[in-house]
């Protein structure tokens, strides 16, 4: 079938063209960073405890940020795309908003509701002296504000266009609407739902505004690379480039060993 | 369809090229954070006096700026908020005209409004029990506080390390921190949000802000009558009103 497609004539020169031009206005930038490389003391710059504690924070808040839009994500996903409720088109804005809100906004927003005077953190610092602001789990929250949106607009795009027949028939069977949606629809949608999670999981670790803003930035507990990197572009750049190069290293190397199997483009 | 994206294409360089600076009546000037409030009064009275000028304002972190100049960014002055990061750009070729010192300023610790936390002096910044905040070392508000808590012998337990006074300052106005130190100005700047604790004289210093025309400037002349409205009277007298000593 594919060896078929590429017999049949070669691609149209216009679409190569502008297609490469696409395709090296993200590959330079790349080029750019990797020629700006202290190659030389790289080994010691990226060992140093900065960038080990901003490594390890980046990639257990990113996770974690990814499994909570799972689990808060999907059923969300599936109540805008099969629940006709009152005021769903404006709770799917609201749900999409972090999209589009500069992140630092994102950040100021969560502090006003989650921070030590905000609507909820108020009255729960109050109660227990739990704060959210300058602790990992601010940054969770911050990862998870601004990630959440791409799993639940993923899934709920797969939902809509999914053959719904089959949910029809087991539910003439008899089945219950959540068994339904856990041996039926949560397997069909798996390819989507993997992607979700990953777009998510991306997201999160390059989340910058949200975290500095709410999370605020501190070595070790709430400093992730992105801070690390910004941080270090003041002071000392190879350092900010090299963890930068971290960045993307950490990145490329799960997207492409994700990208086969998880989001099916074989 | 391909006559319709040229179209567009045209119409974007068009876009652009309208959009471009016009030289000699434009004035791009990269100014600390902590100059934000009086860089937006000068701007207005300066404009003002001078019809056809327009004064244009990047306001960031000292360090970000000075890092933006190195990397080819088109100012033509250079207002950072230390003599050192001046110096820096200097070293760097960033710099062409001399330093002309327009306002001098000091530290202070804030907290938030009726100082909840009970913050007494600069000790109180060892206490892990308070959520403390300072700007991180690269910026010179975080090197002047890190020097004046090392002269109190204060070994500070911070909850966060601002990447700008600025941020610094918002994060004390809306009571997420228990305190910070800033600089005088900014404490003034907040309003009712904030209160200031005086720092004592001998771990305070007077930090001196210098102004220069930088090497790549596209109107030197424009920018040198900038910096001589900063510090005529009437560019004084917005200085003194915004907290600084004006030199």
């Amino acid at each position: 079938m594919n060896d078929q497609r590429r017999a049949a004539s070669p691609p149209p020169l216009s679409l190569i063209a502008l297609g490469g031009i696409g395709a090296l206005f993200f590959l330079l930038p790349l080029v750019g960073l990797l020629g700006r490389t202290p190659w030389s003391n790289l080994g010691s710059i990226i060992t140093s405890d900065i960038v080990v504690d901003a490594l390890w924070l980046s990639l257990t808040t990113s996770l974690a940020a990814a499994v909570l839009s799972v689990v808060f994500g999907v059923p969300l996903a599936w109540l805008l795309a099969r629940v006709d409720f009152a005021g769903r088109d404006v709770v799917r804005a609201i749900v999409t908003l972090p999209m589009v809100l500069p992140p630092v906004v994102g950040g100021a927003a969560l502090g006003f509701a989650l921070g030590r005077r905000g609507l909820i953190g108020g009255p729960l610092n109050d109660a227990t002296g739990f704060l959210l602001p300058f602790s990992v789990w601010g940054v969770i929250a911050a990862n998870t504000f601004v990630a959440m949106p791409f799993l639940v607009l993923t899934v709920e795009g797969a939902l809509h266009n999914l053959d719904q027949r089959h949910e029809a028939a087991a539910t003439t069977l008899g089945a219950s609407q959540l068994r339904v949606f856990r041996s039926i629809t949560l397997p069909m949608i798996a390819p989507s739902l993997r992607a979700g999670a990953v777009i998510a999981w991306a997201r999160a670790l390059g989340e910058f505004g949200a975290t500095v803003t709410f999370a605020g930035n501190l070595q070790g507990r709430t400093q992730t690379l992105p801070l690390a990197v910004f941080i270090s572009l003041e002071s000392d750049r190879d350092a900010a480039i090299a963890i930068s190069l971290v960045l993307v290293a950490v990145s490329l190397v799960v997207l492409l060993s994700l990208r086969d199997r998880w989001w099916g483009t074989r | 369809m391909y006559r319709g994206i040229s179209s567009l294409v045209a119409l974007l360089l068009v876009a652009t090229a309208c959009s471009g600076r016009s030289s000699q009546q434009e004035v791009l000037v990269f100014g600390a954070s902590s100059l934000s409030d009086v860089l937006r009064d000068a701007e207005i009275a300066f404009e003002a006096a001078n019809p056809g000028v327009d004064v244009q304002l990047n306001l960031a972190g000292s360090s970000s700026l000075r890092e933006q100049l190195i990397g080819g960014a088109p100012a033509d002055l250079f207002a950072p908020a230390s003599l050192t990061v001046m110096d820096q750009a200097i070293e760097a070729g960033e710099i062409a005209g001399p330093v002309t010192i327009v306002a001098t300023n000091g530290l202070s610790i804030v907290v938030p409004s009726g100082n909840p936390a009970n913050v007494t002096d600069l000790s109180s910044f060892g206490d892990r029990d308070l959520l403390l905040g300072l700007c991180n070392p690269a910026v010179p508000c975080g090197a002047f506080a890190r020097e004046a808590l090392a002269e109190a012998g204060v070994d500070p337990q911070l909850d966060t390390e601002e990447p700008d006074v600025r941020s610094l300052l918002n994060k004390v106005a809306n009571g997420e921190l228990d305190a910070g130190i800033v600089y005088q100005t900014d404490v003034l700047s907040a309003g009712d949000a904030v209160e200031g604790i005086a720092l004592p004289a001998r771990t305070n210093r007077s930090l001196s802000y210098g102004v220069a025309i930088t090497d790549r400037s596209d109107s030197p002349e424009l920018a040198a009558a900038f910096v001589t409205f900063l510090t005529s009277e009437p560019g004084r007298e917005l200085f003194t009103a915004r907290g600084f000593a004006a030199s």
